[in-house]
């Protein structure tokens, strides 16, 4: 006799076995990484922790999460934080309207089920018994946290630019991300059927607090060393010369030492690699770095910084 | 392997990072994912689980450096200890446990110390392992204690001292470390206290118009539920002046400290110092650990903290170089003593500051009695403030602060 299989076999995942794992199986999506980043993914994965992740903008926070979740084939979740952000817009929200209208439409239904009450109370008492149709799943409106717990596939919850939401907003979250579940009061408490791969993201613009950064592991993406950075420009940016690739990342890395007010990340470095390789271009001229450092730079004063130091 | 953690652990806490029991616990568990054969991935791993900030990368890898490093020479003694001990056979010990900085290596996964740790083995192997492990342990202590004793006493005073320091005295000088404690338990209570006047607070007034539409919605004439209007919380910008010059070197400092732990709370903070003249150093206390970095303060280029204070100078520059900068969210913050060493006061440009700034909020860190003796000339410049206070106790800091946050 077989045994019959449940319905919903856990697919076969890719699993993320190792920190070299992690390197190989991100580099096959296009996403280079060093050890410090496969070591956090690796652990957090393992130990099914939340992960937060720092540093300036443009450096692939966003992008990790992403790669996270195309590599071990989960359903990327995304939560973008907000100044103002509350638990109807994270968590979830009863869908007014659409009770609204079943009601209407359902007038005459309830009318017919109310045509024997004799009293008013009577007619109350019934309309309690049907009340769990109107707060029923049918009307929750679920948002990404909920939409996190509940869904049946493995997830990848993102929640991205942590640093902008309320300190209100933080102590709610802790909650969340210790248990996985959320009491809804007409409904009872809905489980997670398994932990979603949480990764945070903040630019620290503030300092988040000590609760919320105990409960996770913490990764510091910062600007690409020489080396990472030109793996990443010949991996993304199809068809480049590995002449040009090396003279475009030399001269961002100088770039970046110099004191500008905003320094050029990774996303606007490929972004200008992009846009010689457009141009047909194969070095680096400077009347090409002249010609196209608006790409680059998105600052006045910082443009002038490095035209003065490329004439030097 | 968990005594040898727990040590590390121990040694992180003195060093003044925050590691939880729940974080000592996750790193256990993080080694036996990621073993002990590669030292740079154990580092890699450990700093991930245990450190939270950037800003203590520096500290972890340096003690994680120092703590699983055996020097040359004790290793010699370690291995002539064994030999003594005569376990074994005096065997060698096998090769690669001579390089690789001191770590065991492959044999010696975590599951095999384990099991050495709670059972005695049968396994001459394990038995030898064991011996080896022990040695090294009793190396690792000797090596702890010795050069980081100090600190450790210095660690453990300050938080039975921080409750003695009273808020209402002058800031103390033999105090300093506590005080800065002291004015980041003050940030910390204003934001508390502020995020709770907010939830009480966010509603206003009755929004008349959205009431009637949501009973209008729900297909009856009576509005049931009352709509408030959202009251909307513009975040001000902040624009630290502060003069550094020696006498006023502390308060300032505290300052600084206190308005870029209050961040959260503004659309922007910007922290300008001078002595007779700005420089800014915004990026500087946003990462800042206090008090060890104030000596990057001291050092930093371009910054004169011997010279003589020149108000009239730093104002001029401020006029020439930042009042782009100013809008009507933003509110300048000035603490200095205004003593000019009798230069030009140039008390216009205050005024240039003020007409396109919200508020321009003086703080002097002197007594009010003090004011206008000798060469202070806060006299001519308070007309253009909007408040002048002094600020010479954590309590006129507290104020100072209350001040600021109301906007």
């Amino acid at each position: 006799m077989v045994t019959a299989r449940p319905l919903s076999v856990p697919s076969e995942a890719p699993q993320l076995a190792s920190v070299d794992g992690v390197i190989e199986l991100f580099g096959g999506a296009d996403y280079v990484c060093g050890k410090e980043v496969a070591t956090a993914v690796y652990l957090m994965t393992q130990l099914q922790r939340p992960l937060l992740i720092e540093g300036p903008p443009g450096v692939g926070k966003t992008e990790l999460a992403k790669v996270l979740a195309d590599t071990t084939e989960r359903e990327l979740i995304r939560l973008q934080c907000y100044e103002g952000l509350d638990e109807t817009k994270a968590l979830y929200e009863w869908e007014y309207s659409k009770q609204l209208l079943y009601v209407q439409m359902l007038k005459e239904r309830l009318g017919s089920l109310l045509a024997h009450a004799n009293s008013l109370n009577e007619a109350v008492a019934h309309l309690q018994n049907q009340e769990s149709a109107f707060f029923s799943r049918h009307f929750l409106l679920p948002r990404p946290l909920l939409q996190a717990i509940v869904s049946p596939r493995p997830t990848v919850l993102l929640i991205d630019e942590i640093d902008r939401a309320d300190q209100e907003f933080e102590a709610f979250l802790l909650e969340i991300l210790s248990d996985f579940q959320v009491s809804i009061p007409e409904i009872g408490t809905l489980r997670a059927h398994q932990r979603p791969h949480v990764l945070l993201t903040s630019n620290a613009t503030r300092s988040l607090s000590e609760a919320l950064k105990r409960r996770c592991f913490y990764l510091y993406i910062d600007q690409p060393s020489f080396d990472l950075e030109l793996q990443i420009v010949q991996r993304k940016v199809p068809g480049i010369d590995d002449h040009l690739a090396t003279h475009i990342v030399q001269f961002i890395q100088r770039v970046r030492k110099l004191q500008l007010r905003k320094t050029p990340s990774i996303s606007e470095t490929l972004d200008w690699a992009l846009a010689l390789v457009v141009l047909g271009a194969n070095v680096l001229s400077r009347q090409l770095i002249v010609n196209t450092l608006n790409i680059l730079l998105k600052d006045k004063d910082d443009i002038a910084r490095v035209l003065q130091d490329v004439k030097r | 392997m968990t005594p040898r953690l727990l040590a590390f652990v121990r040694l992180l806490r003195e060093q003044g990072l925050r590691v939880s029991v729940a974080e000592s616990l996750e790193a256990l568990q993080s080694i036996g994912h990621i073993g002990l054969d590669d030292r740079e991935l154990l580092r890699l791993g450990l700093r991930t689980v245990l450190v939270k900030s950037q800003r203590d990368f520096a500290l972890f890898d340096t003690l994680f450096q120092r703590f699983f490093t055996v020097p040359r020479r004790r290793k010699r003694r370690r291995d002539k200890h064994q030999h003594q001990s005569g376990n074994e056979a005096g065997k060698r010990p096998a090769p690669h446990a001579r390089h690789n900085g001191g770590l065991p290596t492959s044999p010696l996964s975590l599951r095999a110390l384990h099991q050495s740790k709670g059972q005695p083995s049968a396994d001459p192997l394990e038995a030898q392992t064991q011996a080896r492990l022990d040695a090294l342990e009793r190396s690792w202590q000797q090596q702890l204690k010795a050069p980081l004793g100090p600190v450790v006493v210095q660690t453990e005073k300050t938080g039975v001292q921080a409750l003695q320091t009273r808020i209402d005295r002058p800031f103390p000088p033999d105090r300093l470390e506590d005080m800065y404690h002291q004015v980041e338990r003050l940030a910390v209570q204003l934001l508390t206290r502020r995020a709770l006047r907010y939830r009480r607070a966010r509603h206003g007034r009755v929004d008349l118009r959205g009431t009637v539409l949501r009973g209008l919605r729900s297909g009856t004439e009576i509005p049931f539920t009352l709509l408030h209007r959202r009251r909307k919380h513009t975040k001000l910008r902040l624009m630290v002046l502060c003069d550094v010059s020696g006498s006023v070197w502390q308060v300032s400092t505290f300052l600084l400290k206190l308005v870029h732990t209050l961040q959260a709370e503004f659309s922007q903070v910007r922290s300008l110092v001078f002595v007779n003249s700005i420089v800014e150093v915004t990026d500087l206390f946003r990462r800042m650990r206090f008090p060890q970095d104030l000596k990057t303060l001291r050092q930093y280029p371009n910054l004169n903290l011997f010279g003589f204070s020149d108000f009239g100078r730093a104002f001029y520059q401020f006029y020439r170089d930042y009042l782009d900068e100013l809008t009507r969210e933003t509110v300048v913050v000035i603490l200095g003593d205004a003593r000019n060493n009798a230069f030009d006061a140039q008390f216009w440009t205050l005024e240039e500051i003020r007409q396109r700034s919200r508020r321009i909020l003086w703080l002097n860190p002197e007594p009010r009695r003090e004011w206008d003796t000798g060469d202070s000339i806060i006299g001519v410049y308070a007309p253009y403030c909007d408040d002048v206070l002094e600020c010479w106790t954590l309590e006129h800091l507290e104020q100072a602060a209350n001040r600021l946050l109301q906007g």
